[in-house]
Formats: structure tokens, sequence, C-alpha cells
């Protein structure tokens, strides 16, 4: 693969720490968990928006596009929140899997 | 009281012309007016009669209802038929729509991902790296129905019929 290098990668989490399980919401998914493919580096950012009312989703995308984010894995993206990662040209993996943890979906992306 | 928010539809690929224009007047005239056909009505001819797929399977792909889909349908036919009739330029513009990047579906890790900014289709599964992957036009909350199996029965109109005379073209490419 070519420019495999400095790529970050978000995942949706239901806390912090890496037996949590997949979040199935992004907007207001519990935690988010920035992976970085090239150092292995794991950081656990707890999502401010967990219980917004209304305008989770793109303040999410807000706080992970200033990581500079390139990929996300959530269980469900809203339609707003597609549009908004469409621009930003960050790619969204969804996948319907609650069970998974965070663990598990690392050792999926060193494959 | 003011009437429901008309919903967001979804539209799968832009067109790629942004109108059309009528040639060879009988009575010598240059021009006889506009029709404006909206992209939402754009796409469910795409759907409906270029894809042939059933009105109940575009309104799933367009995020409407089946009722929504209809309306649409033949609205965007009326107009079709008076720019032909009355030889009016047709122009696509406008329309309550969204676009949506194409989607993607792992068979080996069961996910499914988009490809934004990058030109081409993707070879990798973004999670697990597998080649298995196949091209989804529908979103991931949508389960593509296989129309040919008689366990997909639709509520409308019934997708496990066998249809005669008419084939469809692959809408998944």
């Amino acid at each position: 693969m070519i420019k495999i290098t400095n790529m970050k990668i978000a995942i949706t989490s239901t806390g912090d720490s890496l037996e949590s399980k997949l979040d199935q919401r992004f907007g207001r998914c519990a935690c988010f968990v920035i992976y970085d493919t090239s150092t292995g580096n794991i950081e656990f950012v707890l999502n401010p928006n967990k219980d917004a009312t209304e305008g989770a989703g793109p303040a999410s995308v807000q706080l992970v596009a200033s990581r500079n984010v390139e990929k996300i894995i959530s269980g469900e993206f809203g339609f707003k929140v597609k549009s908004l990662l469409d621009n930003l040209k960050i790619q969204m993996v969804v996948l319907k899997d609650p069970e998974k943890s965070i663990r598990d979906i690392i050792n999926m992306l060193k494959h | 009281m003011s009437p429901r928010p008309v919903k967001m539809r979804r539209i799968g690929k832009p067109p790629v012309i942004s109108g059309m224009k009528p040639y060879g007047f009988a009575d010598n005239r240059t021009s006889s007016g506009k029709v404006f056909l909206n992209l939402e009505e754009y796409e469910s001819l795409r759907l409906c009669d270029f894809y042939m797929l059933h009105q109940c399977q575009a309104a799933e792909m367009m995020g409407v209802s089946r009722p929504t889909l209809t309306r649409i349908y033949s609205s965007a036919r009326m107009k079709i038929a008076e720019a032909i009739v009355e030889g009016k330029q047709i122009v696509i513009e406008g329309g309550k729509i969204y676009f949506d990047s194409s989607w993607y579906f792992c068979n080996d890790c069961g996910c499914f991902f988009n490809n934004p900014g990058n030109k081409g289709n993707p070879e990798k599964c973004p999670l697990c790296g597998s080649t298995m992957i196949v091209n989804y036009d529908l979103l991931p909350e949508m389960i593509y129905k296989d129309p040919a199996s008689p366990d997909n029965f639709c509520y409308y109109h019934g997708w496990g019929r066998k249809r005669v005379g008419k084939r469809r073209r692959d809408f998944r490419t």
C-alpha cells in the first residue's frame, strides 16, 4: 500500500479502555479512540456531546476532524454526519457488531 | 399550521448533463420555454425507467416512502411529456436532495464502507484488508434484498414474483 504512514483512525467506543465495546452510535458515543497506524499510539478522547439533545453529530465531526482523522469506524452515521464527512473526505466504516471490543478492531486494522 | 417539511431525498449519482435542448421546430421557432426537472425527479427516472427497479425498491434507495416516490416519478413523467409535446427545453436543477457517495461491503468482516475523495474502486477492505469486497448502491442501514428470491416479499407489490418481458440493468456497477 502507498501512503499508509501517519494515518489516524477514529473508533467509537462505549468506554475508555481497550476492552470496551464498539459504540453503535457516532454522535453520542461515550468515547473516541484515536489510533495511529504509523506509531501504534492509542488515545482516548471522551465525547463531550454524549448527552447533547441536538447537533451531537456535527459537533463530534468537528472534534474528530480537528485531530486529522482519515477513517472513522462506528455502527451508524446520521445523514447530516454523512454529508459532512463526505465533504471532509473522511472515510466511514460501518460495522454492525456491538460485541466487538476496541482491542479486536485494532487487531483487525493491523492486518 | 405549516405543512410538514419535505424529507431530504438521496441521489446516488448526479446527472451527466444539466439539461436537454430540442431541435428542428416545425414552425421555425427558436425556443419555446423551459421545463425544470428536479434532481429527485431525475433520480426517480434513473431508478425506475433506466434501471427498471420496482417503485418500492427505488423509494428505499432514495430514502422516501413508496407513495412519495410514485408522486415524484409521475411528476417527472408529466414534465418530460410536456417537454417533448411542446418542444420545451429540459433543465435539470433544484430539489430537496443530498448526494451520497457509493458504498461497499466486505464479505469477510461484514463491514460497510465508502470511499470519499478517491477516484476509482477500492481494492481492500479498510478494516480487515480482505479483497472480498462488493459494491453496494444502498445505504448500510438498508440491507439489499435480492428481488429474485421469494423470501424477500415486498409489502407493496411483491418482489418475489417473477416478472415477464422486462430485464433489469445491473444497478450495482
